[in-house]
């Protein structure tokens, strides 16, 4: 699978590269600002450094996607389906990739958040003062104190909810391009079906957990909060094994 | 060897293969003809394992097509499929990391043969070297059945002799290869069998020699009567 996975990177790298390049002549824009100490530059920089890390996120996450058709609706499917690979693997290893995707540009982007932060901190010599206008920051934000385990489940709430969201694209894909293939409206009844499959998780979501935990003022991670979870985990296995299936016994590219 | 019992392949409103009867034994090269829409592509795709019939039984080696079958299974298909980043040499990495078979010094020797560069882009590639890469990429891979749709076409008459080389020296002992292409004329004088496809079937199938005796002519003037018609 390994392999897959490294052509799966390979093929997204373009749009990698793009951002680094911008990322990169954001953090010199950055950097002058502070050298120059121009707070307006460093204004800029760090506004469009923080709209450039939310647009990679999305965009690369709808490259899965895109990707993913292009590797059934055109000639380039032959590169994935003439090799000796059953469908688990093909499908897992663009789900691994697209997890490594966000998390790694997740860490890349936390990594420069923090480097800038402690930058600037250091310049002006107010670190400590910084962390506690920061906590007091998300504390009068959220209404929460910052506690690990809840910024962890957060985190890996998101995770899952995101991977959910690319698997279900991949099943609907998947069966527009399979079962649907003989439809006329198979993009309309692809799309139709993602909503379908969509409400049905929350539905099945709500009704596992029906205290409704998040709605809550205060977040714990107790067992309906890892249930909540499971629930999204159940939904992306099922999306990954009805993938697979569909493809090893009905793809036609 | 390759065997088909009444194998169907429908599309929305189209039989592209229909009740199709076939055995393709090992060590031969056949001649698989027909004129557009009469169900080549879709039967060679079937057997490499990118079209699933949609009725009939389809084996390779008495199993059904497969994992198993692609890894000896090498088939060309008459369009470009390379991802668009990739140069000459990065299809023979790809192929090297996917198939067992596949022989980084043969792909090196057919790359030279048919005046490719490793840096060269694939998708900027005029049609004619882009067939031959396919070519090498294919029969750079010691399979058992080789699968060649059109391989010759967009290339000029000149090479076309050095790629019809190059094909019957991948026939070693054993291996079988199906070439499907328009040129008839110039497919005759190496194949042992042939096939003739018309609306989605067979309609005549056997040894070229047999097929020649008793019809009385040649494949290319059999092939002018058939699909004259």
């Amino acid at each position: 699978m390994g392999k897959l996975i490294k052509y799966e990177f390979r093929k997204q790298l373009l749009s990698k590269i793009v951002v680094g390049v911008v990322i990169a002549a954001l953090e010199i824009y950055f950097a002058l600002g502070l050298l120059l100490e121009k707070e307006g530059w460093l204004g800029m920089a760090t506004a469009f450094l923080i709209f450039a890390a939310f647009i990679s996120l999305f965009y690369f996450s709808f490259e899965s996607i895109v990707t993913y058709s292009n590797d059934l609706r055109t000639k380039q499917s032959y590169m994935i389906f003439l090799t000796p690979r059953n469908m688990f693997q093909v499908v897992g290893a663009k789900l691994i990739t697209t997890i490594l995707q966000i998390v790694l540009t997740g860490c890349a982007f936390a990594a420069i958040a923090i480097g800038d932060v402690l930058l600037v901190c250091a310049k002006f010599g107010k670190v400590q003062e910084l962390f506690d206008m920061l906590k007091e920051f998300f504390k009068a934000l959220t209404g929460v104190e910052i506690r690990l385990n809840e910024v962890a489940y957060v985190i890996l709430m998101m995770l899952v909810a995101w991977l959910v969201f690319i698997a279900m694209a991949m099943f609907a894909i998947t069966l527009s391009t399979t079962l649907l293939s003989n439809w006329k409206y198979k993009g309309v009844v692809s799309v139709a079906l993602y909503f379908a499959l969509d409400w049905i998780v929350a539905k099945v979501a709500t009704l596992v957990v029906p205290t409704g935990f998040l709605q809550s003022e205060y977040l714990v991670v107790n067992t309906e909060a890892w249930a909540f979870i499971g629930v999204y985990l159940g939904a992306l296995a099922l999306c990954y094994v009805g993938t697979a299936l569909l493809l090893e016994k009905k793809v036609s590219v | 060897m390759v065997e088909a019992k009444m194998v169907g392949k429908r599309y929305l409103r189209k039989q592209a293969v229909k009740d199709m009867n076939l055995v393709l034994e090992d060590g031969k090269i056949y001649a698989l003809l027909g004129p557009n829409g009469s169900g080549k592509t879709t039967f060679m795709k079937m057997v490499a394992g990118l079209v699933k019939p949609t009725s009939g039984s389809l084996q390779y080696n008495n199993e059904n097509i497969g994992v198993e079958s692609k890894k000896r299974v090498a088939y060309m298909s008459t369009e470009p499929f390379f991802y668009s980043y990739m140069t000459v040499g990065h299809v023979g990495k790809y192929f090297a990391d996917f198939f067992e078979d596949f022989s980084m010094e043969r792909y090196e020797e057919l790359i030279a043969r048919m005046d490719l560069k490793m840096t060269d882009k694939a998708k900027e590639l005029s049609s004619g070297l882009a067939a031959k890469l396919k070519i090498a990429a294919t029969l750079a891979r010691d399979a058992q059945l080789y699968m060649l749709d059109e391989p010759l076409n967009g290339i000029d008459i000149i090479a076309r002799e050095s790629v019809i080389q190059t094909i019957v020296e991948a026939a070693t002992e054993g291996k079988t290869i199906v070439v499907s292409s328009h040129l008839v004329d110039e497919l005759e004088p190496i194949v042992d069998n042939v096939v003739f496809m018309k609306q989605g079937t067979v309609v005549i199938e056997g040894d070229a020699e047999a097929v020649r005796t008793e019809r009385g002519k040649s494949i290319v003037d059999l092939y002018k009567e058939v699909y004259a018609e």
